[in-house]
């Protein structure tokens, strides 16, 4: 669970974020929303413990986020970059094996247990023709699979993403979509920042629109064309087709 | 496999063990026990400088390697960056200026060599805070202005100071092992020792590092302490270095790049390599230095700086080839 308490954020003297409140809990699918700047990204580096210097308070399972360490909170969420970085050559097998630094005490090498986790992830997800590769040599959907693996292995119940579908061709997104489902059905709680709005909002359990820094909405998801229009100045149409919400632009 | 690197490190060692037999005076076997000019050129002269040029080569690779990982970037060392030069124009003015203070038992000298170091880094990282980016332009940009900056620093004190010192601090300059007896060796040592042992006790942390600031985060790791941590150790050993044979340069670069593509993405033999293969790498070029055209000594930061430049050309053709110009 995640508890955020009237957070306000500045950078170089700009309001990033506005007096925000809100509560992830556990088992929940969350989409937030809001128009580029809204500060999405920013929310979900403060809920994951990257930015710590914000004003109010949140907490992660009842433990102030200031004050946990890095190690324990990465026992508990996991943050997903919208890119992830490694420009060196470096395998998949590495990065997966991150997965278990949370656990590894320092000075010591990763246990046998370890590496039994690791197995069973790796098996589930087909990634063993991966293992020994280059991460530079995967496609984009590849690349966020792994990431993703190593949230897996990381053994977290909460998972933030960062825009996951950006870059993604069409069947690497339903990918995504069909694993991050699977995944809140096996309880999984998720936090995911992202403009494909149409591709989660049928799947998604609870909403959250930003914008400018402050709250437009956090509940329960619905649709609300008035609410969605305030976020991004446009109208959004629903139709819903043999029981599935299909959702576009309107013209 | 593994008796494909036996055979390596067989090789490696063999070489270590003959190198100093041969020079401009042929050493025999049979003069070592005995005293006389044959034994005192092969104990007190080529054996501590074969010493000194592995543990230096070795340090420099591995502080080479580390910083590639920190920076995401294989063409940033310390001496791509200018930490060395850095690092030189702080014992360049310390020499001229014949200051000398004695810290912790620490000859100043290396105390002026690991507090130049560590000033470069910190610049560096200023840098990059205030453009909010560790591009290889950030990078490799500042690091040229650096170094164009503490080149002139040091022709300046030059220039101004103690014109008897300037040969010899000249000399220092190029580069160069010739050290006569241990003294350096044994300073060295221990150091060299401390820094291979606490590279291998933060190789995950340097593999997590090595995906960026948020993927190390994500993984419970506190990136700024470690950064700042070993930042200082790297400062410290390469001030030191530095201190006693100048600013070698180009062994960072190169030993790494090639660990890299034998070991391809397995950072442990990698690392393992880079410790190795970098000592012996300068042992090698040393006694190219010795014997290219004898009876003169080349300097042996000359030699790694004509095989590092075009060296590093290559690699950012390459680089920027594939990422096609960013």
């Amino acid at each position: 669970m995640i508890d955020i308490k009237n957070i306000s954020y500045q950078l170089n003297k700009k309001k990033i974020l506005d007096n925000i409140s809100l509560t992830v809990e556990p088992g929940e699918f969350r989409l937030i929303i809001g128009p580029n700047g809204a500060g999405k990204t920013t929310l979900l580096k403060i809920m994951s413990g990257i930015i710590r210097d914000f004003d109010g308070y949140a907490a992660l399972q009842g433990k102030d986020i200031k004050h946990i360490s890095f190690k324990e909170s990465a026992q508990i969420l996991s943050y997903q970059p919208q890119f992830d970085e490694f420009a060196l050559p470096i395998r998949v097998k590495e990065i997966l094996m991150a997965g278990r630094y949370p656990y590894k005490s320092f000075f010591k090498n990763y246990t046998d247990q370890d590496q039994v986790i690791f197995d069973r992830i790796v098996r589930e997800m087909d990634l063993e023709p991966f293992l020994e590769r280059d991460i530079s040599t995967l496609s984009g959907g590849e690349r966020k699979k792994v990431m993703l693996a190593s949230a897996f292995i990381q053994d977290v119940s909460i998972i933030l993403f960062d825009e996951p579908f950006t870059f993604l061709d069409p069947e690497a997104v339903a990918n995504l979509r069909n694993l991050m489902l699977t995944m809140n059905r096996m309880g999984k709680t998720l936090v995911v920042v992202s403009h494909n709005f149409e591709i989660l909002f049928p799947i998604v359990t609870k909403l959250t629109a930003l914008k400018a820094g402050k709250l437009i909405y956090s509940g329960d998801k619905v649709f609300d064309k008035a609410m969605l229009k305030e976020t991004y100045n446009t109208f959004f149409q629903r139709i819903l087709h043999e029981g599935k919400e299909i959702l576009f632009l309107d013209e | 496999m593994n008796k494909k690197y036996a055979l390596i490190a067989a090789a490696g060692v063999l070489i270590l063990v003959l190198l100093p037999f041969f020079g401009v005076i042929k050493i025999d076997l049979s003069t070592l026990g005995r005293s006389g000019t044959g034994s005192f050129i092969f104990w007190q002269l080529r054996v501590p400088r074969t010493l000194l040029a592995f543990l230096v080569g070795s340090t420099l690779a591995v502080a080479g390697l580390i910083f590639q990982n920190l920076f995401k970037n294989s063409l940033a060392t310390p001496y791509t960056l200018g930490v060395s030069s850095g690092a030189a124009a702080a014992v360049v003015t310390a020499m001229k200026l014949k200051l000398s203070i004695v810290f912790l038992g620490l000859n100043g000298i290396y105390i002026f060599g690991f507090t130049g170091a560590l000033i470069t880094i910190f610049i560096i990282l200023g840098i990059a805070r205030a453009v909010k980016s560790f591009s290889i332009y950030t990078l490799l940009m500042s690091g040229i202005a650096l170094n164009f900056f503490f080149s002139s620093f040091i022709l300046l004190v030059q220039y101004l100071l103690n014109f008897t010192e300037t040969v010899s601090v000249l000399r220092w300059l190029m580069g160069g092992l010739s050290i006569t007896g241990y003294s350096e060796v044994v300073f060295l040592a221990p150091l060299y020792l401390f820094f291979i042992i606490v590279t291998w006790l933060v190789k995950d942390e340097l593999i997590l590092a090595s995906g960026g600031d948020q993927f190390a985060y994500s993984k419970g790791m506190n990136v700024k302490q470690f950064r700042i941590f070993i930042f200082i150790t790297v400062s410290f050993v390469v001030g030191v270095v530095v201190s006693i044979s100048g600013p070698i340069g180009f062994v960072g670069l190169i030993v790494p790049h090639i660990s890299r593509l034998i070991f391809k993405h397995d950072f442990k033999p990698v690392l393992i390599f880079t410790i190795f293969s970098g000592g012996l790498m300068l042992v090698i070029t040393d006694f190219l230095a010795r014997m290219l055209i004898p009876p003169v000594e080349i300097p042996v930061g000359i030699i790694t700086s004509f095989m590092g430049a075009p060296f590093f050309l290559f690699v950012l053709i390459s680089r920027l080839k594939k990422s096609g110009g960013t």
